[in-house]
């Protein structure tokens, strides 16, 4: 049976109306695809299309989809950019 | 070779004499310089000002590194890069870029190169504030293709 861990999602642009950020649990050994699944579940339907554009971050590099995470901690969801 | 980089995410107005005396260099004949305004209208509705989020760590890091990239291209290039992070009125400064090099080619093109970059890569969003008390968080670029980029390893080694 695989450990549960906890996940804080830190929100930036678009997500900010959720506040800065949301708790999830989920197994350890679960992919950036499995979490971004998870917070569409967490944050509704309507958000699948963002969710789906967004990527996940561990603060210092952009993670791919299969990445694993392992271990509790927090990691940020940045929607599509738009600077300058 | 020898290039001079700064780059910064600054939540207070950005000045324009500290860019251009950064990329100073009596070496060089040429300073390039744009700026990002906040203009009155978008898409036919009245913008009263604009708010800018920004994920700090990874926007430094990002701006350092298209500023490399643009000084691997132009060599003997000069970098001044700052992005506004918070809330900014009509006419204010969102981001500046300046660009210092010997002949005035390099200057124009590294410049134009940094904006463009920042567009598509910078993690940096913002909320357009309309006359009619409506803010919405515009649409960008999916940083999907930055991954590959990315020499993050899969997180099955544990490393």
């Amino acid at each position: 049976m695989s450990n549960i861990i906890k996940i804080k999602i830190k929100f930036y642009g678009c997500f900010r109306k959720y506040g800065d950020f949301t708790d999830m649990v989920c197994p350890s050994g679960s992919s950036v695809s499995f979490i971004k699944k998870e917070l569409i579940k967490l944050l509704g339907i309507q958000e699948e299309n963002i969710i789906n554009d967004s990527v996940l971050s561990d603060d210092r590099s952009i993670l791919p989809d299969e990445y694993i995470v392992h271990q509790s901690g927090s990691l940020s969801i940045l929607p599509p950019v738009c600077g300058g | 070779m020898s290039h001079k980089i700064f780059t910064d995410i600054r939540e207070e107005e950005l000045s324009i004499d500290k860019a251009i005396n950064f990329v100073k260099d009596d070496k060089y004949g040429a300073i390039d310089s744009f700026l990002g305004i906040v203009r009155n209208n978008h898409n036919k509705r009245e913008v009263t000002g604009i708010t800018y989020d920004a994920h700090i760590p990874l926007a430094k890091k990002t701006l350092q590194l298209i500023c490399e990239e643009a000084a691997g291209i132009w060599p003997e290039t000069h970098y001044y890069v700052v992005h506004y992070k918070g809330h900014l009125n009509v006419g204010d400064i969102s981001v500046l870029i300046a660009v210092g090099s010997t002949h005035r080619d390099e200057s124009f093109e590294a410049c134009r190169y940094v904006i463009e970059e920042i567009k598509t890569r910078l993690p940096i969003w913002k909320k357009e504030h309309y006359i009619d008390g409506i803010s919405e968080w515009l649409p960008g670029h999916s940083l999907k293709d930055e991954v590959e980029q990315t020499t993050v390893c899969c997180g099955h080694c544990n490393s």
